[in-house]
Parts: structure tokens; sequence; C-alpha cells
């Protein structure tokens, strides 16, 4: 078995009534406002919409990174709501891959020390995520720099890096934040790519939230937040 | 990867950042450590100087009588296991010592040496024999008198001594004239200030004046010859404790040690005392003896009547006797027939001789006249009638010289003529048949009297029996083996303590008492207190400005799935490991700092307590505690910065320019209750001292915290402020004034950042002020009788006792004193004081005092009042206008009032007013001293002052005054001064300003203040580095809306000047609460300073805060500016 293929089983992953609202000084704010939505592993979805209209914060609640006011969303039939701080980190760390519009990387750890970063939630680096890890670099292009820091890359190279971080734990949902938004026209193109190919080859699930067409172009579907509400785009 | 490795890369990769926590932590440390250090050094050299000063001497026993010098030799009976090893007797007496060129040292510690003695000192390097027939003075008596004695050369000295009469000087027959003796000596060699050189039995850093005398050339002119008065013992190796000793020694005391005589008459035993009276303790004993063997006994009391007149004839200077009259043989009867003839009260029985004389027969009245001592040692005359019962025949008991003790000078006079009598005798009076009966009978008494009568009239606090005669068991007919008997069995029962015979583990009590009178290092921790607070909340500061700037590397960690609380623990072990790294290179600071105190302490005490003395000293568990406590401290800040990780919602660790939200936002009603709760709390209390309902100082204070509280929180809540209800009021306006609000306003951009920079200075800023306001200053050098001198422009003390009223012309003339200072001491106001010497109480000596100097008020200085009080226990009106009354007053049984210097009381004795310290009398009985008031800035430091009466009961024995408080009348204090150290040199009288020596004792408690404030200016400029890096972290965050403003055409001064208000308002908010809480808090004590001197380095330490704050400003601006538009503008994490 390859090791891109250790993603066997195709996830479901269930969205009903999602809201989220905030408390301003000038009153509630609502961002999302009854999403519902349904995927499955293999499934490539972007979603667009104007600044501010709640896309990120629908990535980081489908990710664990932040809570809704009302809705489930339920992941191969488990509630994300019924999950504990600590399975909720759990659940970052075995099932999402995060890719944000910038980097993150730990500027003080090498291109693989970076790439490995989520093994240290899940158990630790073993020979064989190494090697996952050294794979997913080869196959980002950077092998022959694995020992650099973030410092000596490129900001393609880093966003590059962060995809392959993304993917060292094998997740079953790929979870993009613009992470083509800081990049020249002929890096996000090669990004844009490397995401397809790298979620179909884990069979992840893979969400890309972005302002640029030509990479929601790129996805099977493509979907427009609009008014805290999810439309076909 | 694992999270070794990225702990490892996290420390490494942001190095400099950790440096700066590392260097907070170290600074703890140092500080920390350093200070305990200090304790260390103070300990070790106050136990480094005991060990040099006590030599081999474990046991000292100190007696109020001389005993034979060849005590030590029936206690180094070496039969007896665990025989001490050495023992020496010494004369351990105090003098005054001219030098060849006059000049004069007054408090001179003057040994009567034996070989013995030198050999407990090896360290002196002498040979002990041949040091014990040599005149030789220590270096600092040396250097006191100007003596230069080389190979060549001796000095001649002049030694005022006073003679140790046994015969108490305040009795009747006690001489308080012609006691002081000059002895010339010539000076063989001087020794340097170590080994015995350095010998003494105070408890004091101060370096003694010694004279060492060969023990015979010494005891002569003391008139003490073959005796000794200091026994030093060097404990056995193998000895089991020194109670052992302490034992041995008590076993060892005769009863002629002891001041006890017995003499062997043909039927009986004479019990006297070599004081000519019996003390109650003797008494007791030889009452419990008589009482268990089942002796025949007759108490006796003789005196000297003045006069024994019936009409106007009379008998001149004659002795009387007061006795129980046995009728048995052979102690009675005085009159054979009828033998049942005995006076009670009011009733005599006259000789034959004196019936004669005076024409008298039984049944007349007759009038005895005589000397009452008075408690200032005067003497009055009294006179009391009798009626005679009887005529006691001239034969038998009736004229037995041996009733009347031996008095050196009157009993041995051949005629009344040769009598030198310490009284006034008029040998006008004396006829010649008052001689015939002197040549025929000598002391035989004239008169007997009930002993009820002779106790009522003539008991002293000295005793009142003058012998106790004893007929032996009946068993024993040689009057040889019955004085053993009863000696040996009387010597039982006599406790030596109890006859005042101090017998001390002084090797033990003076190492204990070598932890100092303050606990250094804790007070070196207490002041450093500050210092150490600012570095833990700098390290707090600059490790949550370090978490917050690596947020979003945080976030990431979360973000894949590592539990918070890992992340925590991954922030907290990199806190650990620098924290570790910063304590443990503290050490290494925490010696120069202690190296830095010490040398600063040494310069600054050095004129207050007469040397720079302090070695440093390190204990290893000081390390260690120093190390752990400031590695927890630093921690406890780390586990502070950290504390909000977990709570944080993780999409926000990856805003640009995080910072962490505490739920100070969300509780902005709590900064209000703060606010208004402290303000209106202050405001109250304040009043409350004002209009007298609480004590003003606790007011103030508390009045002035409350505002520092209610300040600091309505500057919390400026900071948490919500948005303004007009969303355009920030950017309202142009120019100048704009600028300043918005950047007043960027202030609460980070608001817990602001808070914790602005309440660092605010804190240290109120400590610095409120500490820096409590010192003193030189006080003024006027007398007030309200004031800490209480009206008395001088002090005087002397080394040996004054036994005449220096108020009295003819006391006065009996002390030699010239007519110029007579005159000047006319019309002065004196007072003087008994002083029962103990450990020097005062803030000028380090060593923990264990039985401070007790000195006794008379009468009038009571009733005179004055002095300022911090506080009394007080309760009438009366008490309370004059507290001194305090003294009279009754506590109940073993309860003493005693009066002392409140910095006394609190710092050194650590006795608040209204509680109890122990005090051991004379007799060995424990007393407790109920300490009544303590006196504000007064000439008392040092001492405990109790009344006389309580005085004379507990120490009976003291004679004689030693302190003594002077108001003259006009004139010159100073010359007055002068004319008395000169005149009343033979008592080694120093007399000094009462201003010169309260500002002596205030300048080393300033000392303390100056280092309190030195400290905390310390703590301060730490804290306005935390604003310093703050400002520098805030700059760094906002550079690109900085560059933006300058891309819109905003002046780099308009910049400036926002990022200075931004500044100036942390700051400001810092050092006004700060300053003006501090203010108000020590208002009443603001309004004593004396010398507005002492505020110059506290207004110099501000100044110096506001230029490091506005330098920290003017940084940050640069940073700001020179930082380019573009990049800037485009800048990201990287």
């Amino acid at each position: 078995m390859n090791i891109a293929e250790s993603v066997i089983r195709s996830t479901l992953m269930r969205i009903r009534g999602l809201k989220k609202s905030y408390r301003t000084t000038g009153g509630e704010l609502t961002v999302l406002d009854g999403i519902d939505l349904d995927l499955e592993g293999g499934d490539e979805l972007a979603i667009t919409g104007p600044s501010g209209s709640g896309k990120s914060t629908l990535l980081h609640i489908i990710g664990g990174l932040d809570t809704p006011t009302a809705g489930t969303i339920d992941i191969d039939g488990r509630s994300l709501a019924e999950l504990s701080s600590r399975d909720l980190a759990d659940y970052r760390s075995h099932s999402v891959g995060f890719v944000f519009q910038d980097h993150h990387l730990l500027p003080q750890c090498t291109v693989l020390e970076n790439t490995l970063i989520p093994t240290l939630a899940a158990g630790g680096a073993t020979r064989e995520r190494i090697d996952r890890a050294r794979w997913l670099v080869e196959r980002i292009g950077l092998g022959h720099r694995l020992t650099h820091r973030p410092a000596e890359l490129s900001g393609g190279e880093r966003q590059r890096v962060a995809i392959a971080r993304a993917l060292v734990n094998g997740p079953k949902l790929l979870l993009c934040d613009e992470p083509t938004g800081n990049l020249d026209r002929a890096n996000a193109e090669r990004i844009g790519d490397l995401l397809i190919q790298l979620a179909q080859d884990s069979r992840a699930i893979l969400i890309v939230v972005t302002h640029s067409l030509e990479l929601a172009a790129k996805l099977k579907i493509r979907m427009e937040l609009i008014d805290g509400r999810l439309a076909p785009a | 990867m694992n999270y070794f490795r990225l702990l490892q890369e996290t420390l490494t990769h942001y190095w400099r950042t950790n440096l700066a926590v590392l260097l907070g932590t170290l600074i703890g440390s140092a500080v920390l450590t350093g200070s305990l250090l200090v304790g260390d050094s103070m300990r070790g050299t106050l136990r480094e100087m005991t060990l040099e000063r006590l030599g081999n001497v474990d046991v000292v026993m100190i007696g109020p009588k001389f005993f034979r010098q060849d005590l030590p030799k029936r206690l180094l009976d070496t039969q007896r296991p665990n025989s001490p090893s050495s023992v020496a007797a010494i004369i351990l007496i105090r003098g005054a010592v001219t030098g060849p060129n006059e000049t004069r040292a007054s408090t001179v510690q003057i040994i009567g040496t034996t070989p013995a003695f030198w050999q407990m000192f090896p360290k002196t390097g002498l040979n002990a024999e041949e040091a014990a027939s040599k005149v030789i003075v220590n270096q600092s008596l040396a250097d006191q008198i100007k003596l230069d004695v080389n190979e060549k050369t001796r000095a001649r000295i002049a030694v005022r001594l006073e003679k140790a009469s046994d015969i108490p000087r305040e009795g009747l027959l006690g001489r308080r004239e012609g006691t002081i003796r000059s002895v010339p000596f010539t000076v063989d060699q001087v020794i340097p200030d170590v080994g015995a050189g350095r010998f003494s039995l105070d408890m004091t850093q101060r370096m003694p004046a010694t004279l060492f005398v060969p023990i015979e050339k010494l005891a002569g002119p003391i008139e003490q010859k073959g005796r000794a008065n200091a026994l030093l013992v060097t404990d056995s190796p193998t000895s089991q404790g020194t109670s052992k000793v302490v034992q041995q020694i008590q076993n060892a005391l005769s009863l002629d040690d002891l001041g006890v005589e017995l003499q062997s008459e043909k039927e009986w035993i004479s019990i006297g005392s070599r004081e000519r009276i019996l003390s109650d303790t003797v008494v007791r004993a030889v009452n419990r003896l008589i009482t268990d063997e089942h002796l025949a006994s007759q108490h006796i009391m003789t005196y000297l009547a003045n006069t024994i007149a019936l009409g106007n004839k009379e008998i001149p200077y004659s002795v009387v006797a007061g006795m129980d009259y046995p009728v048995e043989s052979p102690l009675g009867p005085i009159v054979a027939n009828p033998p049942k003839h005995y006076p009670v009260p009011h009733q005599v029985i006259v000789n034959q001789w004196t019936a004669d004389k005076l024409g008298a027969k039984v049944g007349d009245e007759i009038r005895l006249e005589y000397f009452e001592v008075q408690n200032d040692s005067t003497l009055k005359t009294k006179n009391e009638s009798f009626k005679i019962i009887a005529v006691a025949p001239m034969e038998g008991l009736a004229i037995d010289r041996r009733y009347t003790p031996e008095y050196p000078g009157i009993t041995d006079a051949d005629t009344f003529g040769d009598w030198d009598a310490p009284f006034p005798v008029d040998l006008d009076r004396v006829k010649a048949d008052d001689e015939k009966y002197w040549k025929d009978y000598r002391t035989a008494p004239k008169v007997f009297l009930s002993l009820v009568d002779a106790q009522r009239l003539w008991s002293t606090r000295f005793g009142n029996l003058t012998s106790i005669r004893l007929v032996g068991p009946k068993q024993l007919t040689a009057p040889e083996e019955q004085k053993d008997v009863i000696s040996r069995q009387l010597r039982k029962l006599l406790d030596p303590e109890e006859l005042g015979f101090a017998i001390l583990p002084i090797r033990e009590t003076s190492l204990s008492a070598s932890s100092g009178s303050t606990d250094f290092g804790m007070l070196f921790v207490s002041m450093s207190f500050f210092l150490i607070v600012s570095a833990a909340l700098l390290v707090g500061l600059l490790f949550r400005l370090n978490t917050e700037r690596r947020s979003a590397s945080i976030g990431v960690l979360m973000a894949v799935g590592v539990r918070p609380s890992t992340v925590r623990w991954l922030l907290l072990a990199e806190g650990f490991v620098l924290a570790s790294i910063g304590s443990l290179l503290g050490l290494g600071g925490a010696v120069l700092y202690a190296r830095s105190l010490l040398k600063l302490l040494s310069t600054w005490w050095k004129d207050a307590v007469g040397t720079s003395f302090i070695d440093f000293h390190a204990a290893p568990a000081s390390f260690v505690v120093g190390s752990l406590s400031s590695l927890i401290i630093a921690l406890i800040a780390v586990y502070w910065a950290t504390s909000r990780i977990s709570k944080t919602p993780i999409p926000e660790l990856f805003n640009e320019g995080f910072t962490f939200v505490g739920r100070s936002r969300r509780r902005r009603w709590l900064h209000w209750f703060l606010a208004v709760a402290g303000l209106l709390g202050g405001i109250g209390l304040i009043f409350a001292g004002l209009f007298g309902l609480t004590s003003e100082m606790g007011a103030f204070f508390g009045g002035g915290t409350l505002l520092l509280i209610g300040d600091l929180a309505l500057l919390s809540a400026f900071l948490h402020r919500p948005a303004l209800s007009d969303p355009a009021a920030l950017v309202r306006g142009a120019g100048f004034i704009a600028i300043t609000r918005l950047g007043i306003r960027n202030a609460s951009r980070y608001p817990t950042r602001s808070l914790v920079t602005a309440t660092l200075l605010a804190l240290a800023v109120f400590l610095v002020v409120a500490v820096g306001s409590m010192r003193h200053g030189k006080p003024p050098h006027i007398p007030d009788k309200t004031s800490g001198n209480g009206g008395f422009a001088l002090l005087a003390t002397a080394s040996t006792p004054l036994t005449r009223d220096l108020s009295d012309p003819e006391g006065r003339f009996a002390m030699n004193v010239s007519d110029e200072a007579s005159e000047l001491l006319k019309n002065a106001e004196i007072y003087s004081f008994r002083v029962k010497s103990g450990d020097d109480a005062s803030c000028l000596n380090i060593y923990q005092p264990r039985h401070p100097t007790i000195l006794a008020a008379t009468k009038p200085f009571i009733e005179r009042g004055g002095f300022a009080f911090a506080s009394t226990l007080a309760e009438s009106k009366e008490e309370a206008e004059n507290p001194w009354k305090l003294l009279d007053k009754d506590f109940g049984p073993g309860v003493i009032p005693a009066i002392g210097d409140a910095a006394t009381l609190q710092w050194i004795l650590k006795v608040p007013v209204g509680s109890d310290l122990e005090m051991r009398t004379e007799k060995g009985e424990i007393v407790r001293l109920r300490i009544v008031g303590g006196l504000n800035e007064s000439v008392f430091q040092g001492q405990l002052v109790i009344s006389e009466s309580a005085f004379l009961k507990a120490f009976p024995s003291i004679t004689g005054k030693r302190f003594f408080l002077i108001a003259p009348s006009g004139g010159s204090s100073d010359k007055l001064a002068s004319l008395m150290e000169k005149d009343l040199s033979d008592y080694g009288v120093d007399v000094d300003s009462t201003g010169r020596v309260i500002e002596n004792y205030l300048s080393v408690q300033d000392t303390y203040m100056a280092a309190f404030q030195t400290l905390g200016g310390l703590g301060l400029m730490l804290g306005t580095l935390g604003l310093a890096a703050v400002l520098l972290r805030n700059i760094l965050e906002r550079r690109g809306e900085l560059a933006l403003f300058r891309a819109i055409g905003f002046r780099d001064s308009a910049i400036a000047w926002m990022v200075l208000s931004e500044t100036g308002t942390l700051l400001w908010a810092g050092l006004l609460t700060g300053t003006v809480c501090a203010l108000i808090a020590v208002l009443p004590q603001l309004i004593r300073i004396h010398d507005w001197g002492v505020m110059i380095p506290l207004g110099v330490t501000l100044l110096v805060v506001i230029f490091l704050g506005f330098m920290s400003g003017f940084i940050a601006v640069i940073a700001a500016l020179r930082s380019p538009v573009l990049a800037a503008l485009r800048s990201e994490r990287a």
C-alpha cells in the first residue's frame, strides 16, 4: 500500500443549521446563518465570497478551532459539539490539516521539522511519519531544502511547506484559508494544483476558502457565502 | 521532531528575547540570594567576632562580690571527671585612663590578669607567664589615649579606679567619698586588637578599650587583695555540656566566696557577712538551717545612734542593738535577774554605764537620734523615744562587743578621734568618759531594743540583720567541728545565683546572640523586595510579550492538534529552562550584590557603629534557598504570562498584533467598584485621622494606600473603557491636542501591558517616596520638653557610679566639681538614674541583646514628665498627659512597668507596647517588664526605664547613679559639658549633647531607610525598563500603522509626539499616582522632618526615573521613525 493511500475509508461530513454570531458594540453580528453542507472523502469545495462574509469563520468551525453559536457538524457520524477540548485537539491532530493564508511556519524549525510539527500531537515522529514527511517535502518540490529554515525560503516555498505540514498526519479534511492569497500568479497556480493533487491522493475532503476565481475554478464544487448562507457559485 | 527538540530550537531561535527573560531572572536571583548572603555575612562576622573576643572561654562567672583567687585551684580538681580544662580568676572592672598627653579614655575595661587568663587567648601570641607580669594596653585604648609604646620607651598612664567596697555604699557605713583612686602604671606593651586584645564579655561589635594589669597590682588599689570578681572557664573537651561546668562552679564556691562569714566562738557560731549586713537570701538559708537542725539562734541588728538622750543629758555615737532575747544560755539572758526581762516594741534595756551617765532609771523614756540613709544617699537625722524596762549590769552578754560587726576605720580605732567614719562625726561632743567606754567596752551596745523596732527603723534594701548567732548541734562539742558542719550545711542551702552570682555559658549565649538583633538576611530580602518583585514582573512581562509575539506559532501548534495544556507546558518548560539558567547565573551576581551592599553598609555605618566590620560570608544553604526561591518566583511570573493561553480562541492567536486579553475587560464594574471604594475609603480614613477618630499615622498610611488602589483601579477602568459613543471622537480636531489624544488613547491599546507597567511604577514610587519621607535627617538640637530630648540639652554617663547628688552643692563639693562647673550646675535641672548594665539594645548594636540595660527613674523625674511618646497604655487623663506615671502603676505581682524607645522596642527587642519582657533580678527571680510606653526618637534608645522603687527591689546592690539628663538654665552647654568631663574624670564621665546622641541613633535608622530607598530606586529603574520593553514592543507591533501615518503625510515630529504622549501617559500615571498617594500616606511623618536635605536623593531618584522613562519613549520614537515606510507597510512575520 502506498503511503498516500493510507486513508482508505471514505469520510462523511455533514453540517446542519450552522450559525455563528458575535456580540459587538453595535449589536449582534451574524456571520453564518444556517449553513447546511454534506461532503465526503475526495470532494473538493471552493468557497468564495466577499471579505468579512464568514468564510474563514466557517473553516475555523469545521476545523475545531472555533465553536458555532448553533447547528451541528458531524464527521463520520460524530458531532464536534460533543467533543471535549481534549478530543477536539485529537480531532485536529488526526483528522484535520490546515493551510492558512500566512504560512505560520515556526521560524526556529527546518523545513522537515516544520512538516513534522503535527506529529507532536499525534504520538510523535515515528520512522513512518518521518518517511511520509520526507515524501511530502519531495512532492512539494523542496526535497533538496529539508534543512532550510523559513527565513531562507521564498513566500511560495513557505506555503508549500505549510501544505506538506497540513498533510503529514494524513488528515480526513484539508482546510485551506486563502492559501494563495499572498502569492504571485505562478506560485498560486502551482500551489493550487499541488493542493488538489495531494488531497486527491489521500482522498481527503478539500475545502478551500479563496478570493481567487482561478483557484476556485480548479475545484469540483464551488459555492459562495453570501449573507451567512452558502449558495452555488 | 519531538517536544524536546522543539524546545531546544525555540530557546536558541528566540535567544535575544529569551536573554532578556534570563537577565530578569538573573537579577531576581542575584538580589534575593545576595540579600541572604548579607544575612550570612552579618551572622558570620558576628560569630567570628564572638569567637575571637571570647578566646577559649566557654563559661564565665561574674560575681557581685569578690571571691578568693584560689577558686580555680578548687575547681580544677583532677580527681573529678570532666573537670574544666582551664580556669582563670581575674579582676574585671571599668575605669578611666589618662594617657601621657592628658588624653583620656573614660570607659576602659581593666583586667587583672593571671597566666591562666593569657593562656585562654593563644591568638594573642604572648608568653602567658610573661604577659601576666606586664602592664599591657590594647590598640584601641592606645589609639584613644594616643599612646606610643615601643621596645625602648615606656609610657606612664594614670588609671582611675573605684575601690571595691564590700560594704554597700548607700548604707550608713558605706563610703561615698574618696572611693576613686588614681593609680599610676607604666605601660610595657601595646597589643593589637586580636586575641586577648579583643576580649570582652559585652555583646557588641564595638572594639573594647582594654588595660591589662597583673592581678596583684590591681587587687591592692581596689582593696581586694587575694580576690577576683570574674571566673573564666574553658570547658573540657570531654565535657557533656556547659551545664555540668556551671554545676561544678556552683559547688566549688565556698561561703567565703559568697561573702558569708562564719565566726566560731566558744559557745556559738556567729554568721555575718562581708557586707556587714545579711542579705535576705542568706537569712532565709540560715533560718532554714535553724529549723531543720533545731538550733538555738539569735538574730541581731546593730546600728549607730548619734545620740542617746534623757532630758538634757546625752551620750554621743553609741552602738545600739536590736535582737531577739533567748533566755537560755549561752545566747541569753542579757539581764540575768530576772532572766525574762526583754524589750517589746518601744521598750529598751540600757546598760548600767548608760543609765549612770544619763541618770536614767527603769520607767524613764530615752530618745535615740540616728541617721536614716535616703534614696539619694543623703543622711537624714531622725529620732524615736523608748521606755527603759531594765538596766543591765556591766557583765556577761550585756557588754559583748561581738554583737557589732567589724567596720574598718571605726571598730579598729583606738579612740573616737581615730574614727574614719563615712558619716559626719562631731568630736566636740565626745567626752572623756565616752572615750573610756570605748576603751573598755568598745562596740558593746549601750541600748538593747526589740528586733522589731530595730528592723523597723534601720532595715535597708541590703538587709535587716547584721548577724545571727547559732548554737551548733549538741553532739558536736569542738567549736571548729561545729563551724565545719554548719558551714557545709549552710553552703548547701545557698544558691549562688540567688546571691547574684551569674554563671553563664557565655560562648553558647554569645553565639546565639550573634544571629544579630535583626535577621539581616530577611531584612535585606524585605528591603530588596521591590527589586525582586520588579524583576519578577519584568520576567512575567517579557515572557508574556514573547509569547504574544509568537502567538501564531502557538496557534499553529494548537491548530495541528497539540493540546493547549501541552502548549502551556512547553512554554512553562521554556520558562523553567530560562529561569533555571538565570537563577544559577544569578548566584554569581548574588556575590557581587552582597559585596556591594556590605561595602555600602560598612561605609554608612562606620561612624555610627564604630567600625567597618562586616566581612563577606556565604552559607551554601543561602545559595540553594536563594536560587530555588528566585526560580519559583520566575516560574510564577511565567505561569501568569502563559495563563491565558488555554482560554484564548485559537483563531485569535493568528491575528496580527495579538495580545492576551484578561477577564479585566469583561469585569469593568470591578474596576469602577475598586476605584470608588478605594478613593472614598482613602479620603474617609484621612478625615477620620484628622478628626482624631483613629491614629493619625495609621489613618494617613491606610488612606494613602487605599487612594493608591483606587487610583490604579481608575486607571484600569480608563484603559479598559469601551469605544467612545462618538465614533469619530478620537480623531476629531487637529494638531497638537488631537495627536496627544491619539497618543493617550494608544496607551489603552494593550490595557494589561499598560496597567502592569503603570502599576509597577506606581508601587515602586509609592514605596520609595514613603520610605524616603520616613528618613529623619539631622534632628534639631534645641531642647524641647515634648521632643525626644525631653527638654534636656546634655546627657552624661559615668563609668563609675556617682554616689553623691550632682544637684546638691555639698555633693558637688565632695566630688571635687570645680566652682565654675558648680555655678553652671547650680540652677540646672538634673535628673540622675541608677543603671543596671546590660546589653546595648539600641540600633548601634548589631548583636541580639538578651538583657537590655535598665535605668531607674526617680520620683521627681516621673512627676516632671515630658518627652514624646509614640504609644502608651495610658487609660486615665492624668496618665495620658504624663505617661511616665505609668511606671508607678501596679500591674500585679511580678510585673514591673517599663518604658523604652519605640524603635528599640519594635526593631531590637521586638516587644510592642503592652507586651512583657522577662528580666532576671539580682536574686535570680524572673520578673516581667510590662512595656507601658514607647518613646519617639528619644535619648533612651538602647535602655528600658523602670521606676527607682521597682529598680531597688530588683537590684538592691546597685548603688550610685551613672546616667544623667541635664538641662542647664542658660549659658553654654558645651562649656558645662567640657567642665563636667574634666572635673568628674575620676568617675569616667562623658557628656554629650542630647541632639548628637539622638542624631547618632537616627543616622543608623536612616541607613536602613537609605538602603531601602536605594534598593527601591533600583527596583523603580527595573520597572522603567519594563516600561521601555512595553513601549518598544508596542511600537514594533505598530510599525505598519506608524508607517501608514507617515505615508499619509504625518510629520515625524507629530509621530514622535504621539509616541511620547503614550509614554508620558503611562509614566505619569505611575509616577503621579505613586508619589501623590505616598505623600498623603506619610503626611504626618512629613510634617516632622527635621532636615529636608534627606528628600534630595528621593528627588534625584524620581528625576532619573522620569529621564529613563522618556528615554524609553525616545528610543521607541527612533525605532518607529527609522523603520522604512514601505517595508513597514509590507512587513510580515518571519
